[in-house]
């Protein structure tokens, strides 16, 4: 039966889909607007902000010397404190990806497509998810290569063919809001999407070389990267005011732009991002989620065997975690405090649990060592 | 089996990817090409749609294009109202203006308008906003002189090419309307178009009129085309567009010059919170109509045709900017505006009494046109 380990990934695949998954709902979503002009420097903070919570990530890997997250996880906790650090870490996955896949259903019902219910489109988006998931880690790695050259390849797009409207002044003036907004800001743009990168800790063990730091700032990277240039295009485009008033700031963003009067309504062009790079969002927490619960079941070796069962019940989620559009969009402000304990207190208590360990199987190995003499 | 469920994976992508649960084929729409708001005398809104007609054949006349007429309380309600008597519904994606009567301007303001325009996902973003200068805004659309076979087309193509032509009037797409709105120390300014009387007839064409500018969300007052030409001009949106003056010291005709490029640059001096705003205009030109006889003076005319257009724009800016502050009490060359993004604590300090300060704000105006060439005629 094939396991994580057998399929090993290569590093730069790795920063590949913490790219896209970063990417993810934030193509649509926009990056955190209440900060309007100001957005971009919340995003800096925001950056730096997950500077050591990554740092305690690759630290976490590092410790785990290469063997599987949640075994290591079983093995430093004991039984059952083990069980529970792994099903908090399930859940958040698992309902890491409902949320994904609702954002995705709600937006398509705002824009584009108001009769057609929810269900069908939930369905076949996470069918999708759930084969890539079936495929395991390599088939996501290399469909984030095709994932990201499209998504990348239609951001490069859209921004050349927003230039002619962009405007510099939007920018100004800077600084308007006060630090406890500022910061308030930037904490939620840490939460989402930065942080979300909890979902890799099960997978970083898949790429056998290159150290999990280099992956994991890399990503940091480049994502941020591409998130700049989102807000940047937006801002300048929309305007902040416009930009803080839209739900999908991006998606109307596309719809203004043109090249020269021929080409033109290309925003369908940005739904395509959405579902590539939400598709690569939602197969990471699910096969995360999956491996977890394997672990948790005591079935590591029958992955295929529970994808279906947590198909249905990521479905179920989807469709039972908001009553509407405007509760989703309202649990943003939320969801920072709810995905905190998820995304550093729950990590936090695995380091150091991981580094007391490490420290007294080295203090015991150099007491050993030392008695004979 | 494997090859069973890729088949099964990739037929229900097709759902939400290419396929529609509501799909509405031409036949079952009304295309839009225009709307106008009016206030009914019940104090509702009066819409009318210019609705393409294509139970003709286009080949051999053209498109033409219809009038719809429909009331409700609010804008929607009109519009599904409007359904009542149409058989198919209307389609808002390919629509270009929206015009506003001047009553709805005065009294409702923009906000609804804004609003419903902005929610709404059919309508497009870039539509331009109207402002009708008849006594109403369907008015502009019944009009039956058409070149691209709907009125709405022709303004919304007027438009888009005016401040490289002519320089009459202002484009103002929704989403830039709406972030000028909310923006501090900024008014907004709308094109104006209202139907000129052709000579010797009855008939009337729809023409660009100038610009309408605001108080908050209400309508201020209009200003005249050739006004609009110098609020462009502060604006850096002009790129065309001419100046024709008179000096009886070179030639007894009017003197022509067509405008190239215009740099304009506003700033201003606080002392001790008295503020003092500087605009400067830079106008490349050149020579349009000329007509002079070199025998009636030999000292450097190009020198003194300079300095006689920028007397006349000068003067011209300085009317528009006090019309402005003075009678209409708006602040549509984003002068606040310039202080709120340059020195954030200056405009917090003095935002709350910015109207009235805005209103004896002195102005200094510097004007430096360069003739860059002639044309294909010497200039004596």
């Amino acid at each position: 039966m094939k396991t994580i380990h057998d399929n090993p990934v290569s590093s730069r695949e790795m920063v590949r889909m913490i790219i896209l998954f970063v990417f993810g709902s934030s193509v649509v979503m926009g990056v955190n607007p209440r900060t309007m002009q100001d957005a971009w420097i919340c995003l800096l903070i925001a950056a730096a902000i997950s500077v050591p919570v990554f740092f305690i990530y690759a630290r976490i890997m590092h410790l785990m010397d290469g063997k599987d997250f949640f075994t290591c996880v079983l093995d430093w906790f004991g039984g059952i404190p083990g069980r529970i650090v792994i099903a908090l870490l399930v859940w958040y996955y698992l309902y890491l990806a409902a949320v994904v896949v609702r954002n995705f259903s709600e937006f398509m019902e705002i824009v584009a497509m108001p009769e057609t219910p929810q269900i069908p489109m939930m369905i076949s988006f996470l069918l999708v998810s759930a084969y890539l998931c079936k495929s395991r880690i390599q088939v996501i790695s290399q469909w984030s290569i095709v994932g990201l050259c499209i998504t990348v390849g239609i951001m490069i797009i859209t921004v050349l063919s927003t230039v002619a409207s962009m405007r510099p002044q939007n920018l100004l003036p800077i600084l308007e809001h006060s630090p406890p907004v500022m910061m308030k800001s930037s904490f939620e743009i840490f939460a989402f999407p930065f942080a979300e990168c909890v979902v890799f800790l099960p997978l970083i063990s898949a790429a056998k070389h290159g150290s999990p730091y280099k992956v994991f700032f890399k990503g940091l990277f480049y994502s941020t990267l591409v998130l700049m240039v989102i807000i940047l295009r937006n801002v300048l485009t929309l305007g902040p005011q416009l930009m803080e008033a839209e739900y999908f700031p991006s998606y109307s963003c596309a719809r203004i732009m043109e090249i020269g009067s021929f080409l033109s309504r290309i925003e369908g062009t940005i739904s395509i991002n959405f579902i590539v790079s939400g598709l690569t969002k939602t197969s990471l927490c699910l096969y995360s989620g999956a491996l977890g619960l394997a672990k948790l079941l005591n079935v590591p070796n029958k992955l295929d065997l529970i994808i279906m069962p947590i198909f249905l019940f990521v479905l179920m989620l989807c469709a039972l975690s908001y009553t509407d559009a405007v509760q989703m969009f309202n649990f943003l402000d939320f969801y920072p405090f709810y995905a905190l304990p998820f995304q550093v207190i729950v990590p936090v208590v695995i380091w150091l649990v991981g580094e007391w360990k490490a420290h007294s199987k080295k203090t015991s190995s150099v007491q050993t060592a030392s008695q004979p003499s | 089996m494997k090859r069973c469920l890729c088949a099964l994976l990739a037929a229900c992508l097709m759902l939400p990817l290419a396929g529609c649960w509501n799909y509405r084929g031409l036949n079952e729409m009304t295309i839009v090409a225009g709307m106008a708001i009016d206030e009914a005398d019940d104090g509702q809104y009066l819409m009318t749609f210019e609705v393409m007609d294509l139970s003709q054949p286009t080949k051999t006349e053209g498109p033409n294009s219809n009038l719809v007429f429909a009331k409700g309380g609010s804008i929607l309600e009109a519009i599904r109202n409007a359904k009542r008597q149409l058989a198919s519904k209307l389609y808002f994606g390919n629509m270009q203006i929206m015009v506003i009567s001047h009553q709805v301007a005065e009294r409702e303001g923009l906000d609804a308008v804004l609003d419903f325009a902005l929610r709404d996902s059919e309508m497009r973003e870039t539509m331009e906003l109207v402002v009708s200068r008849e006594e109403t805004a369907r008015a502009i659309l019944s009009n039956d002189e058409k070149i691209s076979g709907a009125v709405s087309y022709d303004i919304s193509r007027i438009i888009r090419e005016d401040a490289k032509v002519t320089g009459s009037v202002f484009s103002a797409q929704f989403y830039r309307i709406y972030d000028d709105s909310r923006t501090p120390g900024i008014n907004v300014v709308l094109p104006v178009f209202y139907l000129a009387p052709e000579p010797d007839s009855d008939k009337k064409h729809v023409e660009a009129y100038g610009c309408a500018v605001f108080k908050g969300s209400l309508l201020a007052g209009f200003f005249s085309a050739e006004e609009t030409k110098y609020l462009l001009m502060v604006n850096g949106l002009l790129t065309g567009g001419v100046l024709t003056f008179y000096v009886p010291e070179i030639t007894k005709n009017n003197i022509t010059l067509e405008i190239k490029k215009v740099d304009s640059s506003m700033s201003y001096e606080n002392n001790d919170g008295k503020i003092a705003m500087k605009l400067s205009v830079k106008i490349n030109a050149y020579f349009a109509e000329f007509p002079h006889n070199k025998n009636e003076g030999n000292h450097p005319v190009l020198d003194q045709v300079e300095r006689s257009a920028e007397n006349l724009v000068r003067e011209e800016l300085q009317s528009v900017i006090k019309k402005l502050q003075t009678q209409y009490q708006s602040d549509a060359l984003g002068m606040g505006r310039l202080i709120y993004r340059t020195n954030l604590p200056l405009w917090r300090q003095i935002s709350g009494r910015w109207n009235e300060m805005y209103q004896t704000l002195p102005v200094d105006v510097t004007v430096k046109i360069h003739l860059a060439n002639t044309a294909m005629v010497r200039e004596s």
